[in-house]
């Protein structure tokens, strides 16, 4: 495999970009059709409905009643521009975020690397899937081996891939469906207009309960509710690692890019060329800002739509059953404040089973174990491909090696990593503690990298493609939501999960 | 029979399948949830074949989509209701409906993600090339 590492030819023009190598103006390709269904919007959107949408929040409006949900709505919508802002960047160079953060300083970056190494060591998300299991079951399964062969079929399906990103793609595509085809039912089965009107007005922060609630004041609920906020939508780096399948998706100059290959494409793979960075193109052409326009589009579809939109409907669904579980089951709402937190999923499938035979109940636990699943399954190939992405460009000799075996190796450390790690927090303190800790620490990430778009798309992107006034306000409310929640968490209340 | 009917059917029966074997699954006996699972499953049915119908017939945009499932899961919802059902519809029929046309809609999202994974298998086993975007077909092919 070879590395293009020569300097620009003399008449070749560049783009200069911050403290790294200028970028080699390269004509921008057409556009896809911006209606579309399958591609990196709905894989952000599998990762982005998961616990937080279906367990965590539910689990707030069970205790506190529907009328929070109104800070769920702006967690969202807040992540809606920042996942337009991350493809900016990508889509306009065919870089990752972060050699974005590279080009400010190369330590911004590997702070980056070292957060996702420290939040994404926790496998929460297959650890409360995992208990589920166990629940349906009647404990016959035990949580963590169920959860330690969860993570090593990960492993060998990210592995054996020939393009990783078409299966990945595809699996989450088939998960996310089965997610919201079962949820529709059971909502359809259990819940009732009354629940949704409720659901509704809360959301725009109108109904009977407190939007406000003074216990969320408290030691015990604030570092959950941070953590709560950052689960509303995308958490911790997945926005980050959406600039990645971007590329291997190839939207906008990612095209330039070869793709992540697993062991049986990694032949194919390396006899390409991997440039040494990004490339752009000419902002001053008009043809190729038209261009441009249609790859916003693309993009304004693949997050307003796909991600917004399913994401909004899906906790509201969820929702939806979480107060009629209430309704059924108001002692739910009690164990939880007590701090039984386990009681939520118990609560909640036992409230469904009762109330159209006991069917429901098993389709929502195996929605929850199916979601434990596909999310570790897209966590730990973006983790993995966001690593290879910074050690490839960035370590000393990484060259020596292909971006995809670096992606390989990454893979396995993380899930013998996680499966350690489950032995180690999760049978003292159970599935739940590690989602929280997860949780919470992502929101500590989410509001770095708002400050990091702020300055790399308004900084070091050419005038033309920088974005506006409104889009600067919502990162700068993710900073307040995201770094302030967990700076006043530890340091104002010395509260953490 | 032409793919997109085919699909949609195929889509239609897997969502029926899955409801069957959850409650399998889960212990209740198959045999007591049929004619409810029948009553969802058959109507459903119905709707995805001229779901696929429509696609084929480039009938169908993203919003149509959507808006076709919301008529078409209440509508069912209500058969299933009224054949095996205890024929109270809660809030009301209005009531009822718009709730079902809500979650018609979440549905009819899953249901489309769905349609074009199973289409885009149909022309893998068939040898017809996928679309090369989105290797799949209908309302959102990319």
């Amino acid at each position: 495999m070879g590395i293009s590492d020569e300097p620009a030819v003399a008449e070749e023009r560049t783009v200069p970009m911050g403290r790294e190598a200028p970028l080699p103006i390269r004509p921008l390709p057409k556009p896809f059709n911006p209606v579309h269904l399958i591609g990196p919007g709905i894989a952000l959107t599998a990762l982005g409905v998961g616990l937080g949408e279906t367990y965590q929040w539910p689990r707030l409006v069970i205790v506190f009643g529907p009328s929070v949900r109104w800070l769920f709505l702006l967690g969202v919508t807040v992540q809606l521009v920042v996942m337009i802002e991350m493809a900016r960047y990508s889509m306009a160079t065919g870089e990752s975020i972060f050699f974005g953060a590279a080009r400010i300083w190369r330590p911004v970056m590997w702070f980056f690397f070292a957060s996702a190494l420290f939040i994404y060591i926790w496998p929460g998300h297959m650890a409360v899937g995992a208990q589920s299991i166990e629940d349906l079951t009647n404990g016959r399964l035990g949580w963590y081996p169920v959860a330690a062969i969860g993570l090593l079929v990960v492993g060998v399906v990210l592995t054996i891939a020939k393009y990783v990103y078409r299966v990945v793609e595809s699996v989450l595509t088939l998960f996310v469906s089965i997610l919201v085809i079962g949820s529709a039912i059971i909502a359809s089965m259990v819940g009732s207009w009354g629940d949704l009107w409720d659901t509704l007005r809360g959301t725009v922060a109108l109904g009977g309960t407190s939007p406000l609630p003074s216990d969320w004041f408290t030691e015990a609920w604030f570092p959950i509710v941070v953590g709560a906020i950052a689960f509303a939508g995308p958490s911790g780096m997945q926005q980050m690692w959406y600039t990645l399948w971007l590329r291997d998706k190839g939207a906008g100059m990612g095209s330039y890019v070869p793709r992540i290959a697993g062991l049986r494409g990694l032949r194919d793979v390396e006899k390409e060329t991997i440039p040494a960075r990004g490339y752009t193109f000419d902002v001053d052409d008009e043809e190729e800002m038209r261009k441009w326009q249609g790859w916003r589009r693309w993009n304004f579809f693949d997050a307003g739509v796909l991600f917004w939109g399913i994401t909004m409907l899906t906790t509201i669904i969820f929702t939806v059953m979480a107060i009629s579980a209430a309704r059924v089951s108001p002692e739910t709402a009690t164990l939880i404040q007590e701090g039984e937190r386990e009681a939520a999923l118990d609560g909640m499938a036992a409230a469904f089973g009762s109330v159209s035979g006991g069917w429901t109940k098993t389709v929502f636990l195996l929605l929850i174990g199916v979601i434990g699943w596909k999310q570790s399954f897209g966590l730990f190939d973006a983790l993995s491909r966001g690593q290879a992405d910074m050690t490839y460009y960035f370590a000393p000799k990484a060259r020596r090696w292909s971006m995809s075996r670096h992606y390989i190796v990454f893979v396995w450390v993380i899930i013998l990593f996680g499966i350690g790690t489950l032995s180690w927090i999760g049978t003292e303190d159970g599935p739940g503690a590690i989602l929280d800790i997860l949780a919470f620490l992502s929101a500590a990430v989410m509001g770095a990298y708002c400050l990091l778009l702020l300055f790399v798309n308004n900084r070091l992107l050419p005038q033309k493609l920088r974005p506006g006034l409104i889009s600067n306000i919502a990162l700068g409310i993710g900073v307040l939501l995201y770094l302030g929640g967990t700076l006043w968490s530890w340091l104002v209340m010395g509260a953490l999960p | 029979m032409p793919r997109g009917p085919l699909a949609g059917a195929l889509t239609a029966v897997v969502t029926g399948g899955v409801m069957a074997l959850l409650v399998t699954i889960a212990g209740e006996g198959a045999a007591s949830f049929t004619a409810a699972i029948l009553a969802l499953t058959v109507p459903l049915l119905a709707a995805g074949v001229l779901f696929g119908w429509l696609t084929d017939h480039d009938r169908l945009t993203f919003g149509r989509a959507l808006l076709y499932w919301a008529a078409a899961f209440a509508l069912c919802r209500l058969a299933q209701e009224l054949l095996v059902g205890d024929r109270e519809l809660k809030d009301g029929p209005i009531g009822f409906l718009l709730y079902q046309g809500i979650v018609g809609m979440l549905f009819g999202l899953g249901y489309l993600l769905l349609y074009q994974q199973v289409l885009a298998g149909l022309h893998r086993l068939f040898g017809e090339p996928a679309a090369p975007e989105a290797e799949g077909g209908g309302p959102g092919q990319g």
